[in-house]
Formats: structure tokens, sequence, C-alpha cells
């Protein structure tokens, strides 16, 4: 019961922080400088023409006016109309954002499963040569920039190797899931690099601890195998903070797959609103912001949720 | 086309093999297209695509690479003016459909007029109006005279009308007026359909965007089956996409990728768009109000040596405001020659010591390689320049709204029809140039647009050109000629002058 009105409270802050996004995000677009009609129309038109299609798009109004309008439309309209492509803002974000999830949730698997292995697997050959290299490819790793890394993944495996595709979500003619998983696993894990690395290092310094620790001595000297304790012992007293780390760290693989959506052509939402952004397209910017905001918040709102099942310490906290 | 008979020994690319049916082909499209509505379009990518379903009542012959692309019929088969150029009649194509089988004739097509100019019609669309205003801001009457037969009249003559018809914005491609009819106005964009030799299949945004073959098509069919159009806006996955065979055409090759790919055995042809690169005054700030400055300025670029060394030799100078295709272009006119003495002279005379004349240069990030080669350039002739490098969004809120340092930016824009000229100079407008300053540059561009003899209407348009050219009011610069790139398999493309490009004789040989 505590648990679930624990749950709900968290749920109804997320009211509040949308409302200022929302804000935030109106004023974002509006404020800052240039002009969408000025950024398409001026090399070829007169200001007085200019001034027509403005009006059209109602962008002569007072901009509390604006953000009213906006808001209206987040709900009723389908986030108002585009106004490079004119059509309905949610239409064009809603199935790009879906895709970004898939490329996200990708992400957080190759993070998950590969940061974890990799941590383990430091942890259990600490100060092994093992353990040296796997933490020389973590400090260097975890300082590359997301953009080049991708490049030279297409290099390598597309280009080179042609093992892999260089973009896109299907090949030509379409194809089914296989397809979508070999388009998957370049930008995956790009994505997923930097996150799977701090993540490795939180698991490795974990194992670390459990393996010096007194009870993990004791039962070894009752004869339990190495084996048995690192997977059902080590493994799970570590696991609230895999699923921690892995929460936050979403924030930055999301980050990061705005990047390698460009670089990888993935159709998803990054894509979408660098390109809003290049044609001053407010709603799509300012919607899109709100579905990312929204989508942050629904993250930890789980990540919260699923460490307090994993941790019964913390369910009547 | 005719094919020769036995190849001689440096036949062209195509003369080997006769045209294969059918293929799939992908095209990387390097930004977005707009709305697929025929009469709000932005930007050549999104003509690049919707040129295949919509179709002009008068277009213009893409197989060839040189000169001025030739008029042809389209849904119109005949065209002509009255004597004082005022009204145009049109003759149009019989047995034509749109892609849901309604008919094409006169009727439709004044649904089409009357949804950019006629306030009183249902679907009057305001956005579209705005855009063809241009164009269509002296139209007085328009309506069908026949079945098959139309007229537009004009309040002043309007020589240049069907070559306007043949361009891509601003202008009247037909839509099937049953989709606004039935979608509306802004739902046109997701039902789009014309009378072109592709039908839509799916749109997905920020992905791509499928046509399929119309089997009704009222002329020759095209060789390819599909065509995918893919937004790949990042130049080097898009070029890697065509080095790995995952798209067979991209544009907006960049000059340092051009090697690349010959080496790796693809396309990458030479021409000339018919968009060219220039750099514009901000005249918002007064030292451009001297004569002598904007001349200094142009005598000392030496455009070769831009051309060689920022675009690597894939790009042409350029000496006039109209770029090659365009009908009123000659080649044999310079502005002002490189002359770096002359133009310390001009700036000395104008009161400046060297060092002393200082201005902002503002260019889109893109384009910060270009603003760095000009400071350095324009340093041999003493004048001091900063380059402020902006993202694109900033960047053209900059150049609306400049700065007082500010003083020149880089634009491209550019069309084969000599009318263009008067876009062109409305674009300086919006830079702060004021026409009253030059009453015979403004002068002599209305005489050209309002001409009613036909046989002096070029002649009147490169006497426009000349009083802007030797006013000095902008800076041509160059035209890229390489800017396309197809994959090995791809034959029948053309880099025709103009700034797209036509599908339909284009197929793919065995892999």
């Amino acid at each position: 019961m505590n648990h679930l009105r624990r749950i709900g409270i968290r749920a109804l802050n997320i009211v509040p922080i949308l409302v200022i996004v929302s804000v935030l995000a109106f004023l974002l677009g509006a404020l800052t400088p240039g002009d969408p009609v000025e950024a398409q129309f001026a090399s070829r038109f007169t200001p007085e023409q200019l001034d027509e299609i403005r009006a059209t798009y109602g962008l002569d109004r007072p901009l509390w006016e604006q953000y009213f309008v906006w808001v209206k439309n987040l709900f009723a309209d389908g986030g108002g109309l585009s106004l490079t492509l004119g059509t309905p803002v949610f239409d064009i974000l809603v199935p790009n954002f879906v895709n970004t999830l898939i490329l996200t949730a990708a992400g957080v698997v190759v993070c998950l499963v590969f940061g974890t292995a990799i941590g383990f697997v430091a942890g259990i050959f600490h100060n092994a040569w093992i353990d040296r290299l796997v933490m020389l490819v973590v400090q260097v790793g975890s300082n590359l920039s997301v953009y080049w890394f991708g490049l030279v993944l297409i290099s390598v495996f597309a280009l080179q190797l042609k093992w892999l595709p260089v973009g896109g979500m299907e090949s030509r003619g379409g194809g089914g899931f296989g397809d979508l998983l070999q388009h998957l696993v370049l930008p995956a894990v790009s994505a997923a690099l930097i996150s799977m690395l701090v993540l490795a290092r939180f698991v490795r310094v974990g194992v670390i601890r459990e393996r010096s620790s007194d009870w993990f001595r004791t039962f070894r000297s009752q004869g339990i195998t190495p084996r048995t304790l690192y997977g059902r012992n080590v493994f799970r007293n570590i696991l609230p903070s895999v699923v921690n780390i892995t929460g936050l760290e979403i924030g930055t693989l999301i980050t990061g797959v705005f990047f390698v959506e460009i670089v990888f052509n993935w159709p998803g939402i990054g894509t979408q609103l660098v390109n809003a952004v290049n044609g001053k397209d407010y709603p799509v910017i300012q919607g899109g912001i709100v579905l990312v905001a929204l989508c942050y918040l629904v993250v930890n709102l789980v990540t919260d949720v699923v460490v307090d099942v994993l941790n019964p310490r913390m369910r009547g906290a | 086309m005719l094919l020769g008979g036995c190849g001689s020994g440096g036949a062209s690319a195509d003369a080997g093999s006769d045209p294969v049916d059918g293929g799939d082909f992908v095209t990387g499209l390097y930004l977005e297209p707009r709305g697929l509505d025929p009469h709000r379009q932005v930007f050549w990518e999104t003509y690049r695509v919707s040129r295949n379903i919509f179709e002009p009542l008068v277009g213009e012959d893409l197989t060839t690479t040189e000169g001025t692309p030739e008029l042809v019929p389209v849904l119109a088969t005949g065209w002509e003016h009255s004597e004082d150029g005022r009204t145009w009649t049109f003759q149009l194509r019989e047995g034509v459909t749109f892609h849901d089988g309604t008919p094409f004739d006169a009727e439709a097509l004044h649904k089409n007029v009357r949804r950019v100019w006629d306030r009183s019609y249902e679907f009057f669309d305001e956005e579209s109006a705005g855009r063809v205003k241009v164009w269509f801001g002296n139209l007085t009457n328009a309506a069908p005279t026949g079945e098959y037969t139309y007229t537009f009249e004009f309040a002043r003559p309007f020589l240049g009308f069907p070559r306007i018809l043949a361009q891509s914005m601003y202008t009247l491609p037909i839509g099937n007026p049953a989709v606004w009819e039935t979608y509306g106005n802004d739902g046109f964009a997701e039902h789009p359909e014309g009378t072109g030799p592709y039908r839509f299949v799916s749109r997905a945004i920020g992905d791509r965007i499928e046509l399929e073959r119309n089997e009704n098509y009222w002329g020759e069919q095209p060789h390819l089956d599909t065509l995918t159009f893919r937004v790949i806006p990042n130049n080097q996955t898009r070029v890697a996409s065509l080095l790995n065979g995952e798209v067979d055409l991209i544009s907006y090759v960049q000059p340092d990728d051009v090697e690349t790919l010959e080496n790796a055995g693809l396309e990458v042809p030479e021409g000339t768009g018919a968009e060219l690169i220039y750099f514009s005054f901000n005249r918002r700030n007064p030292v451009f109000d001297d004569d002598r400055v904007r001349e200094a300025l142009i005598h000392g670029l030496d455009r070769q040596a831009l051309a060689d060394e920022v675009y690597n030799g894939y790009a042409t100078p350029q000496y006039s405001f109209l770029p090659p295709g365009n009908e009123a272009y000659r080649d044999d006119v310079v502005d002002f020659a490189y002359d770096p003495e002359r133009a310390r002279q001009l700036l000395a005379e104008a009161g400046y010591e060297p060092g002393e004349l200082r201005f902002n240069l503002v260019v889109d990030v893109a384009n910060e390689n270009v603003g760095q080669w000009l400071q350095a350039h324009l340093k041999q002739i003493g004048v001091e320049t900063e380059v402020v490098s902006l993202d694109r969004v900033n960047y053209s809120a900059r150049v609306y709204n400049p700065q007082p340092g500010d003083g020149l930016n880089i634009d491209e824009f550019g069309e084969t029809n000599a009318e263009w000229l008067h876009n062109g100079y409305n674009g300086l407008k919006n830079r702060g140039l004021n026409p009253e300053q030059y009453p015979e540059v403004t002068q002599a561009i209305e005489t050209a647009l309002y001409t009613d003899d036909a046989d002096q209407r070029i002649a009147l348009w490169q006497a426009a050109e000349e009083q802007l050219r030797t006013r000095a009011l902008v800076i041509p610069a160059v035209n890229l000629n390489r800017y396309y790139a197809t994959g090995s398999n791809v034959e029948g493309f053309t880099f025709a002058s103009t700034n797209w490009y036509d599908l339909s004789n284009v197929w793919l040989s065995g892999e």
C-alpha cells in the first residue's frame, strides 16, 4: 500500500514538471533569434510578402497568445501544424520517437549486457593483465566522441568489411526483423559505448568490494565454489546499483542517441529535432522537447520502481 | 534520341547498351523535403521529389548538360501570347488523367489557378497565394476558353511566363483538385496526387518518401519501377551510403569527397546548376554606400583562386549575377576583373588607409572555410575582416537582422529564367539595398519584366544585368561544377543546367 502510494506521488510530480518544461520549451522556440519565415523566404520575397506569410501562421500575435494556442494544440490538434511540412506535429514526431525508443532500447541492452559482463570480468580478475587491459579500454573509450566513433564503425564494418549497412533502418525493398537487427548493431553499440563503459567501471568496483568482503571469505571457507558465489550472491548484490546507474545513464544515452541518429541516418527524433531547429520549425521543436522530457521523467519513475522491487529493504522506506 | 548503329571508339557512356526497364532506385537527399504540395514548395530537394508526381504546363528538356534547357510541352501542347504580351492562351493535352483517374482538363487547371489566386474560391489557399504572388500578382483574369484551352490575362505584358511555369517554386505545377476538395488545403501534402510518371506511395518524415510508376501515364513510361528518396543529412553518411551501394544517387557532393567517389568507380558528373554562390553586401552598413568600396572588394577577389583553393577546382568562377544555365547568361562579361592594385587604389580614393576598412564576414558554419579564405584574401587589399560563423538558424537570423559592423554574407540561389534577376534583386533589397538609390537598375529590370517585344526580351534582361553588374551591387563568386554522384550501375543520368534532374531517362544496368 505504502509502496503504491509512493509511486503514485512520484507519478503526480511529473505534472508540474511538465508544465514548467512546456513553458521553457515554448520560450526556447519563441525567443531564440531568427524567424522561420525569413529563414525560408527572405532571399526571394519582399518584406510585405514576408509579413503576409507570417500572418497566415499567426506569428504576428503576442507571445502569451501563441503559448496558449500551442498548449491547446498539444492536446486537441496533434501538437499544431509543422511550419515546414504542414503536417500535424505528433504525426511527425511519434513515428520518429518510436524509432528513437527502438535504438535507445537496443542501446540499453548493449549497455547492460556488455557493461555488466566487462565489469564482472575485470572485477574477478582484479589486478591481472585482463583487468588492466579492460581499464585501459574503459579509460580511452569513455573519452571518445560518439560522432567520431560512429564514423569509424561505418568505415570499418560497413565500407571495408561490408558486414553491416551504413545507415537507415531497412535495406532496399524492405526487410524483416533480422534486417532491422543488422541495421541496429552499429548505432546501438555507438550509442551505448560511453554508458556501457561507465557501468563497467561501477560493476568492477562492486565486484571487487563484494569479493573482498567477510561473507565472501566465509562462504568460500565453507567450500562454496566461486562460480556459485559470483552468480548467486555477488550478482544480486550489485544488481540495484546496475539498475540505478543504467537509469541515470539512460539520460546520457538519449543524448548520445541524437548524435548517433545523425551519423547512422537513423530516422529518429534527434534527426527530426535538428531538422526542425534548422528550419526554425517551432511547433516541432517545442513538441519534441516536451516528448523527450516526458520520456525522461517516465524512465526515472520506472527506474525507481525497479530498484524498489529489486531491493526488499527499500520497499518499506 | 538516336542510337548510333555501330559503336565507334569514343562513344558516350550509354551508347553501349540499351536501357533496361525495372528496378528500384534509391536517392539520398541532403535535406528533408518540405510538404509535397505543388503550390507550397520550398527547397530544390522538395522539387526533385515532387516533380515526379506533379507536372507543369510547360517543362524544360533536361537531357543536355550545357546551355539553357529548351522549353518542352508537358500538360500544355502549345501556348501563344497576344500582340500586347498580356494574354497567354494554352492548348492543354488531352487524354491525361490524375493518379485517381479523374481527367485533367481546363476545369482542373482552373481550380489550380483559383487555389493560388482567386479569393472567392472555396479552396483559396492563402499560403500558396503568398508564394506565387511574385509572378501571379499581375494576373487580372484567368479562365477556360474551351474544354482544353485556357487563357491567362495579366495587367502588364509578361513574356517570361512559359519558362516561369517550368520552374519549381512560386509557380503552378498541377495538383489534383479532387484531393483538396476532399482533404482540404492543409491535407494535400499527405495525399499528393498529380499527373506525373510516378505516384505517391508513402512518406515517413525524417526517413523516406516512396513513389511507384504510374502505369496510366500519358507519356513515355519511365524505366524505373519505384523511386525511393531517403533523407540523409549527414554528408559523410550520404557518401558512405553511396559507396556501400545503399543508395544510387546523392546530391550536394562536397568538393572533398569528389576524389574518393571517383576512385571508388562512381560517377560524379560534371555540369553547372542554375544556382550560384555569391556574396551579398549588408546595405544597412553605410560603408557600402560608396561605389568605390564595393568595386574595390570585387576587384580584390580572385575567383579562380577561390574555386581552386576552397572548392578543389570543382567550381567555376562567376563574373555575372546570372548563372550559366540562365537564358540571359552571357559568358563574355566580367564585372570587375581581379586587380588588387586597382582595389587598393579605389579604397584609398574612398578615404581608407590600409587596415582601416573593417567589417564582419557573416557565414553559415558550413561555409566557414570560404569565410576564412576570404578573410586572408581581403587582407591583401588592406581590408580587415572578422569571420562570424553561425549555425544555420542564427545565420539566417543575423543576415536579415544584421549587426552594424556586418559586411558580407554568402548566398546560394539562381534559376534558368531571365526573370530570376528580379528575384535576385528582391533578395538584395532584403539585405538593405534601397532600390530608389539605383533607379536605373530598378528601371531596367521593370522594362525587361514588362516588355511586350518578344525579340527584345532577352536583350533587355541582359541590359538589366549589365546595370546591376556595373553598379557592383553583388559579388558573384563561383558555381559548383560537381554536385551529384551516382552508383556505378546508374545509366542515363544528366546533370542539367538547372537545379534538379529528370529521372525518367535513368535506368539501372546489371550489377
